[in-house]
C-alpha cells in the first residue's frame, strides 16, 4: 500500500515538475521570439522616414550605421531646417546606457528618448509634435507593419499600432547595437603604439577616471572647460574615429583638439606631449569596431516593410 | 490582480503621457533660445552662409526650366538636363519611383521622389544645390558616389542643402529621394578649386 501511494506521489511531482518546466520554458521562448519580432519590426521603423511630418527623415537620417550611428556634421537641421542644437551622438552600446542625451535631462529609458526626436520643438527634428496619430496612421495603413505589430506585442489589447508600442519597438532595436569587437577588445592587429597609448590612457592621462570602459564613460557629467556652458555626459569614446566632429555641439574637427580642449584644471588631464597624444589617439583608433558599422542586422533592411 | 480597473490605467496612462510631453518638451530646450521669436533668425545665421548676391554661374536660379523626374531606369533618357542651368523637377510619391540603384535613404510613404541624368564635361567637384532637403544619390555606372562636403545653403536665396561630389567625365544619374515635397529647384556647378 505505502509502495503504491510513494509511487503516485513520485509520478504527481515529476508531472507536475514536467509541465511547469515546460510551461516556463514556452513563455521563456514565446518571450525571446516576441523580443526578436519587437527587434525586427523597430529596425524598420528606426529607418521609416513615415516618422517625421514630410516623410523626409528617419532616425537613422541622422544616426548613420557607417559613423557609428552618428551623422558626420556638428550638427543635424530637423525637417524645418532648424538648426539642430547639439551633436549627434553614437548609438554604439546604447541599451547599457542609464542616462541618455548630453546634458541631465533625467531621461532613463529608450522608450521615453525616442519620442523626443519625434515631438521635440527646440529644435524641431522630425516635428510630430501633437501629431503622434498620424505617425501611427502611417503606420497601420501598412499591412507588413500590422502583421509585425501583432507577432511583436501578442498580448496588447485592441489597436496595438500605437506609439507606445513603436517606442518600445525601437528600443528593443537600439539595444541590440552592441559594439565590442574593436581591436582593442580583440587584440588582433593591436599595435605597440596603441599599447603605449593605453597606459597613458589609464595612467597619467586620467582618462579612465571619466571615459572608463567598458563603455568608456562613466555616465556622469561635467564642465571640461571654461568655455562649456553646462555639464556634459561623458561621451563613450568607443569608434570614436568615426564619429567626428567632436564635442557636444560638433565644434571640434579632430581627436587631437578633442584632448587638448580638458583643461587640466578641471579635469586633471596633465599637459602631454606631441608623442603621448599620437600615442593615445592611436589607442583611441582601436576602440574602432568594423564589425559594427558593417553588421548587416543594424543596416536599412534590404526591403521595405510592404 | 482580478480587481483590474481600466479607468485607473487609463488615468495613470493619460497623466504619464501628459507629464513626459511637457518634460520632453522642456528637455529639449536648450537654454540660449529662450526668445521663440528671434530663435530662428539667430539660428539660421548661426551655421548658413550670409546672404549674399546670387553667383554668377547660378544666375538662372531665378527662372528654371521645368521638368519631369523619371520614375523608372527606362524614363531616364527624357530627364537629361544641363550642367549650370537650373531646374524645377516635378517627382513622384516615392514607394512608386524604380531606382537604378538602391538608396541608402527610402523616405516616408508621403514624401516624393525622382531621378534626372546630366552629362560631366571634365572631371572635377561638381556642387548640387537644392532648394528642399533630398537624400542625393549619385550614381555612375550602376555606383553611388559619396559626397564629399555638405553644406547649409543660404536660406534667404531658397536654398537649403549644398553637397560637393568628386565626378568623372561622362553622364551620371542622379536620385532624389526622401523630398518632403512634389517638386524640387536645383542646379549642378562646377565648383572652381578656389572655393
Ligand atoms: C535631426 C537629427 C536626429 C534624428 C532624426 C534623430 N536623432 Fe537621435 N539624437 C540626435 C541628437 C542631436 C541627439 C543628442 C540630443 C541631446 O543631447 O539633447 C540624439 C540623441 C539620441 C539618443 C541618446 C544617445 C545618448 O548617448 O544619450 C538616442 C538613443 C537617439 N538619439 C535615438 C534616436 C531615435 C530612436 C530616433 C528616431 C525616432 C532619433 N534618434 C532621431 C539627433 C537625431
Ligand atoms: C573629468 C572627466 C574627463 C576626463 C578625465 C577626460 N575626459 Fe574626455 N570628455 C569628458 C567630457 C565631459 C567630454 C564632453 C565634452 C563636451 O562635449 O563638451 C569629453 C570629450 C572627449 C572627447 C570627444 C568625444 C566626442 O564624442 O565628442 C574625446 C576624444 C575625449 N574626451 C578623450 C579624452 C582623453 C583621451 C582623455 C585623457 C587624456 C580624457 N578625455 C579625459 C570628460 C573627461
Amino acid at each position: 500500500m505505502i509502495k503504491i501511494k510513494t509511487l503516485i506521489f513520485t509520478f504527481a511531482i515529476s508531472c507536475s515538475a514536467v509541465f511547469s518546466y515546460t510551461v516556463i520554458a514556452k513563455s521563456e521562448e514565446s518571450n525571446q521570439t516576441t523580443v526578436a519580432d519587437q527587434v525586427k519590426l523597430g529596425r524598420y521603423l528606426f529607418y521609416d522616414a513615415d516618422m517625421s511630418k514630410d516623410g523626409s527623415m528617419s532616425c537613422a537620417t541622422c544616426h548613420r550605421q557607417k559613423h557609428a550611428f552618428t551623422d558626420g556634421n556638428p550638427t543635424h537641421p530637423g525637417v524645418n531646417n532648424d538648426q539642430g542644437v547639439y551633436n549627434v551622438p553614437t548609438l554604439a552600446n546604447i541599451g547599457q546606457f542609464q542616462t541618455f542625451t548630453w546634458t541631465e535631462q533625467h531621461v532613463h529609458t529608450l522608450e521615453k528618448q525616442a519620442l523626443m526626436p519625434v515631438t521635440g520643438t527646440v529644435p524641431v527634428e522630425m516635428g510630430m509634435f501633437k501629431n503622434e496619430k498620424e505617425i501611427e496612421k502611417r503606420i497601420a495603413s501598412n499591412a507588413c507593419y500590422v502583421r509585425l505589430f501583432n507577432s511583436a506585442f501578442p498580448d496588447a489589447q485592441g489597436n496595438k499600432v500605437t506609439m507606445e508600442n513603436i517606442t518600445k519597438a525601437i528600443a528593443s532595436f537600439e539595444r541590440t547595437l552592441i559594439s565590442d569587437h574593436s581591436i582593442w577588445d580583440t587584440k588582433q592587429g593591436y599595435t605597440p603604439e596603441m599599447q603605449q597609448g593605453e597606459k597613458i590612457f589609464f595612467g597619467k592621462g586620467q582618462c579612465a577616471t571619466c571615459h572608463t570602459p567598458p563603455l568608456f564613460t562613466d555616465q556622469k557629467f561635467y564642465k571640461v572647460n571654461k568655455d562649456a556652458s553646462k555639464a556634459m555626459r561623458t561621451p563613450t569614446l568607443r569608434n570614436i574615429a568615426l564619429t567626428a566632429p567632436y564635442f557636444h555641439d560638433g565644434s571640434l574637427d579632430t581627436l587631437k583638439e578633442a584632448i587638448e580642449n580638458h583643461d587640466p584644471h578641471l579635469t586633471k588631464v596633465p599637459q602631454l606631449s606631441e608623442q603621448e597624444l599620437n600615442q593615445v589617439i592611436a589607442f583611441l583608433n582601436s576602440l574602432t569596431d568594423k564589425q559594427f558599422i558593417s553588421d548587416p542586422k543594424f543596416s536599412l533592411p534590404a526591403e521595405p516593410c510592404e | 490582480m482580478r480587481s483590474f480597473n481600466p479607468k485607473f490605467l487609463a488615468l495613470c496612462l493619460t497623466m504619464g503621457l501628459a507629464s513626459f510631453a511637457a518634460q520632453s518638451y522642456a528637455q529639449n530646450k536648450p537654454e540660449q533660445c529662450a526668445d521663440h521669436g528671434k530663435n530662428k533668425a539667430t539660428h539660421a545665421n548661426h551655421h548658413q552662409q550670409p546672404c549674399t548676391a546670387l553667383p554668377t554661374e547660378m544666375s538662372s536660379w531665378k527662372a528654371p526650366i521645368a521638368i519631369s523626374a523619371a520614375k523608372t531606369g527606362a524614363e531616364l533618357s527624357q530627364s537629361v538636363v544641363e550642367i549650370n542651368k537650373a531646374v524645377q523637377a516635378t517627382l513622384f510619391p516615392s514607394k512608386t519611383v524604380q531606382f537604378v540603384v538602391a538608396p541608402e535613404e527610402r523616405g516616408g510613404s508621403v514624401s516624393f521622389a525622382g531621378m534626372i541624368q546630366f552629362d560631366v564635361p571634365t572631371p572635377g567637384t561638381y556642387r548640387v544645390t537644392t532648394d528642399s532637403r533630398p537624400w542625393v544619390e549619385m550614381v555612375k555606372d550602376g555606383k553611388a558616389i559619396d559626397s564629399i562636403k555638405h553644406q547649409h545653403g543660404a536660406q534667404c536665396l531658397g536654398m537649403e542643402k549644398i553637397l560637393d561630389f568628386p565626378l568623372s567625365a561622362g553622364r551620371h544619374t542622379m536620385e532624389f529621394t526622401a523630398n518632403g515635397k512634389e517638386t524640387i529647384k536645383f542646379i549642378i556647378v562646377p565648383v572652381s578649386s578656389s572655393k
